[in-house]
């Protein structure tokens, strides 16, 4: 085994020196045979004689040398680099050919790369957390918030996690020398921060004693806001930095959170929040849980701990927390979310894309290969083994591949860019252009692999090449198999083209589908932004109401603006809250989760008008309903069968716990798509009422008043006004901030835009798809005018007309067409499903997408057809004929 | 590419190796030169086959080459024999002298069956 070993190494490392060892060897047998010659004439031989007698005796210096050479290489290594020299020299003759195949294989393996290198930054990085597999997110029921005093019994009751931890997004107003800014806080437990595996890069983290009520204010900087207010002063841990009007000691500086969390400038314990109805049983507050399981236990075993403590919690407080449900997801699922099943999508398309790049080049390299025939049976007869044919054809096309794959890369490195830029933001960020050794690795593997694919097919019928019957029809044949071959491939790539075809029709019908969607309001020519009052306002009613007003008042004298009004809760497209209702005349449910939901929107008189949503009967909100006067409500019109079936709801009173006061229903109006276009219909039986904000109790308006939107709908285009507004804003107050600016359009298309980078991205790949297989198409049909010109000429010669021709090439062409569409159909029907979502009122098997595509396919496969058909017809019988 | 078998291939190799280990170093054709003698011209081989020998046996490390003066001031490849080669060699002639042996009988058998 040794000495094999040594003898391969001895051979490979001989490869190396090769030329100077031929010539050391050359050397030697000359030596040999001047030896040989003195011995002969030793002998008496003459000179002449002796050297020719020992010439003899040698053996030929030619085949010696060849010999030795074999020897010393690695022959299979040998006969690669006679391949590849071969194979370039091929390329070199035919660049056009060569430069098709490349560009076409470039496109495949680029897109292939491009959507990996995402899919490998998305789904397959190692996520930046420690212990990461371990880390679980926490929801009450699915995807809704966790309340403050659940999560304290959970913390008390659980026996499955080594950390826990809560936390919560909001936003505050830092003051101090600089401008006042509002900042991103994020309210956490005390270990959250260890969860996610941030250490201080100043001072230190708070404590579990920091983090609950009445102890010392404290925050955690991030890095980017101590570089950026701070300055990346180390003198800033232990000073004091002034929230909402509140001073809080500086502890510490952290780097900033991953990208799978969104962006936060400093980190508060979430103990320490006064927020009154924050304590209250099933107050979810948008808080959500984070924790890390101990190593030994299992998500299973994290559940039934979950259910048991919600079985717990249910028994102790019958009222609030009958329905409580805790739920754990992997953090990797949380953060992916849908992203996952869009990218495997895509990538299954790109495969696609890919597997018609390769027929294609398989069909070039038949068509190439019926003209090399006759050199190939030429080698085949010169004594070539059929599998050193193979080899040779395998080598060509994998440098082939290699250059392809290597444009690819470039074509990968733009692409991701351009695939960023589509992406609707948030949804990919920059660090997935990285092209990392994985992506590099998975080119590779796949340019060998389209390789070997796209090679395999012509290498094999190129071995099994009849030597004789190639010879004798002196290269021109008819070579019935491979146009056989050729027909198989360009009828894969017409249904593969066909299924990408149908998913992007799909997604378009769809789409257009959900424009025709009415959302309730006009989203045309409405600016919006928000607002945060200032602290000392924001802490007293009666000032924030006196504030809006104010702010009204003063965006109404912005030229260009016609109405305007502000809304608490949230505008449509951006969030939700809901409250609890019942009608008043009817008992009090017994469980407050028995009670329907409501959506609510508080808002100043002008809202409707703004936002041009229909008032169905009796009013809307008014300036005259102010604190002193009658609570009132104004309901959609999806609750009046619900809740009043064959009753007349005006006058009737509603009962709102989060207000805890009842209001008497004045209005009816339209119903909003709050959640925007596409969104199905079980959220379109959602309740919306909307109440007078200035009627809002003190209590909860320091808290509404972090969610307040003001919208203003314009004459014009409704960016112009932007610097207006601003303007007037900080002539009502100037300590407030105002952010966010937007358009309803905008929120609109926003929420579309993962719909939108679909079809984009599937659109672009079913364009390459079509193009390739019209390529595809027309380069058989080419060919197949090319070896029958001499049929097409002995059948003119016999008094075949054009349009005879024509019909029999383009009925070729079409029969190739339909069987390849109708492969595809099949095919498509069941694939089709996998779109799920992103189909909207439109089936996985509309008939109209399929008739459509298929009627495109067929008519740019007709296209391609048509110029190799015109050629046929003009195939001069006598010049056809004469070349026998 | 290799026509000859591999029992022929292992027999020259055998040859120059025991022609190594007797006469010392020796060029090229001082090898082919001595197995000719030995062999009576029986072995009627091009001189030029015993270079297929030497590579294969350098590459296994049973012999080395050296560039050397001949006696006839020439420059010359001599090749000797290693101590793995000489190990080798002896299991090699052993392994000869069974198979001979083995098929020396087989032959009898043969002839008075």
């Amino acid at each position: 085994m040794w000495e094999r070993i040594r003898a391969t190494a001895s051979r490979a490392t001989g490869r190396l020196g090769m030329g100077r060892a031929d010539e050391e060897f050359r050397e030697e047998l000359g030596e040999h045979l001047e030896m040989l010659v003195e011995e002969n004439m030793r002998r008496g031989m003459s000179p002449e004689e002796a050297r020719r007698a020992a010439r003899l005796r040698l053996g030929g210096e030619t085949q010696l040398r060849e010999t030795n050479r074999e020897l010393r290489g690695l022959p299979p290594i040998e006969t690669f680099w006679q391949d590849l020299r071969f194979a370039l020299r091929g390329g070199r003759k035919s660049p056009g050919f060569a430069l098709v195949c490349v560009l076409t294989l470039a496109l495949g393996i680029g897109a292939n790369t491009a959507i990996f290198s995402v899919i490998n930054a998305v789904l397959l990085q190692q996520l930046p957390l420690p212990d990461a597999k371990r880390v679980l997110m926490l929801h009450r029921h699915e995807g809704s918030s966790v309340p403050y005093a659940e999560y304290l019994d959970l913390e008390a009751q659980q026996r499955s996690f080594e950390l826990l931890a809560l936390f919560r997004q909001d936003t505050m107003i830092l003051t101090g020398a600089a401008e006042p800014q509002r900042v991103v806080v994020r309210m956490c437990s005390a270990d959250f921060l260890t969860i996610v595996g941030l250490k201080p890069i100043r001072g230190r983290l708070f404590t579990k004693e920091e983090d609950r009520l009445g102890a010392a204010p404290v925050v955690v900087l991030s890095e980017s806001l101590w570089r950026e207010r701070f300055n990346g002063d180390s003198g800033a841990v232990g000073s004091s930095a002034a929230l909402d009007g509140k001073d809080y000691t500086v502890i510490g500086v952290v780097p900033d959170l991953p990208r799978q969390f969104s962006r936060s400038d400093l980190f508060y314990p979430i103990g320490q929040w006064d927020e009154p109805s924050f304590r209250i049983r099933g107050y979810g507050f948008g808080a959500l849980g984070l924790a890390r399981m101990k190593p030994e236990v299992t998500l299973k075993e994290v559940r039934a701990d979950l259910d048991h403590i919600s079985k717990n919690l249910a028994a102790a407080y019958p009222k609030e927390d009958v329905e409580l449900g805790f739920t754990a997801m992997s953090f990797r699922d949380y953060s992916v979310g849908g992203l996952q099943s869009t990218l495997l999508l895509l990538f299954g398309a790109v495969g696609f894309v890919l597997l018609i790049a390769c027929a294609n080049v398989a069909n070039l390299l038949l068509a190439r290969s019926s003209s090399r025939k006759r050199e190939l049976a030429i080698r085949v007869t010169m004594g070539a083994g059929r599998w050193r044919v193979m080899r040779q054809l395998l080598t060509e096309t994998l440098v082939l591949a290699l250059l392809g794959g290597g444009l690819g890369l470039l074509l990968a490195v733009w692409g991701t860019q351009a695939m960023i830029a589509a992406a609707p933001a948030g949804l990919l960020n920059a660090e997935v252009t990285e092209i990392n050794l994985r992506v590099l690795f998975f080119t590779l593997a796949i340019s060998v692999g389209t390789g070997v694919l796209f090679g395999i097919l012509p290498a094999w019928k190129a071995a099994r090449v009849n030597v004789q019957e190639t010879l004798k029809e002196g290269g021109r044949g008819t070579t019935g198999v491979h146009q056989r071959a050729q027909g198989v491939l360009v009828v894969s790539e017409i249904a593969l083209a066909l299924i990408l075809l149908t998913g992007s029709g799909l997604l378009i019908r769809s789409l257009m589908r959900v424009w025709q969607v009415n959302p309730g309001f006009d989203p045309r020519n409405v600016f919006a932004f928000r607002v945060r009052p200032s602290p000392e306002t924001a802490g007293d009613g009666a000032k924030t109401r006196a504030l809006y007003s104010r702010l009204i008042e003063g965006l109404e004298g912005v030229p260009g603006a016609d109405s305007v009004s502000m809304v608490f809760g949230n505008l449509p497209l951006t969030g939700d809250s809901d409250i609890e209702f019942w009608r008043e005349d009817r008992p009090k449910p017994q469980n407050i989760t028995e009670a329907p939901d409501a959506m609510y929107y508080g808002v100043a008189p002008n809202y409707l008008r703004a936002m041009r949503i229909p008032l169905l009967a009796g009013r809307f909100i008014q300036k005259e309903d102010v604190p002193s006067a009658p609570a009132v409500v104004v309901i959609n019109d999806k609750m009046v069968p619900k809740l009043f079936p064959n009753e007349d709801p005006l006058g009737k009173h509603l009962y709102l716990t989060f207000l805890d006061q009842s209001v008497e229903i004045v209005g009816i109006t339209g119903t909003v798509k709050h959640y925007g276009l596409d969104v199905g219909p079980e959220a379109d039986t959602q309740f919306q009422i909307y109440l007078s904000a200035q009627q809002m109790p003190d209590r909860l308006l320091p808290f509404l008043a972090k969610g307040s939107w003001v919208v203003v709908r314009t004459a014009g285009l409704p960016t112009t006004i932007a610097a207006a507004a601003r303007q007037a804003v900080r002539e009502v107050d100037s300590r407030q901030v105002m952010y966010g600016e937007t358009t309803m359009q905008e929120l609109l298309d926003d929420s579309l835009g993962p719909r939108r980078f679909a079809l984009t991205m599937l659109g672009v790949f079913s364009g390459l798809a079509l193009v390739l297989a019209s390529i595809g198409i027309y380069g058989v049909l080419s060919n197949l005018v090319g070896q029958s010109a001499h049929e097409f000429g002995v059948r003119m010669a016999l008094g075949a007309q054009q349009k005879d021709v024509l019909r029999l090439v383009l009925g070729r062409g079409l029969w190739l067409d339909l069987l390849g569409v109708g492969i595809g159909i099949a095919a498509a029907l069941p694939l089709m499903r996998l779109l799920g979502s992103q189909l909207f009122q439109v089936t996985a098997t509309d008939p109209v997408t399929f008739v459509a595509v298929a009627a495109l396919l067929t008519g740019v496969a007709l296209m391609a057809c048509f110029i190799p058909a015109y050629r046929a017809t003009r195939v001069d019988p006598l010049v056809t004929l004469r070349h026998e | 590419m290799e026509s000859k078998s591999e029992i022929l291939q292992g027999t020259l190799d055998l040859m120059v190796l025991k022609t190594l280990a007797a006469m010392g170093p020796l060029h090229g054709y001082g090898v082919a030169r001595r197995i000719e003698q030995i062999s009576e011209d029986l072995l009627a081989i091009n001189q030029g086959t015993i270079y297929a020998s030497l590579v294969r046996l350098i590459q296994r490390g049973w012999i080395t080459g050296k560039w050397g003066t001949s006696e006839n001031k020439r420059k010359a490849k001599f090749y000797s024999i290693t101590a793995p080669g000489r190990k080798r060699l002896e299991a090699e002639a052993e392994n000869w002298e069974r198979i001979s042996g083995v098929i020396g009988r087989i032959l009898r058998i043969s002839e008075q069956g």
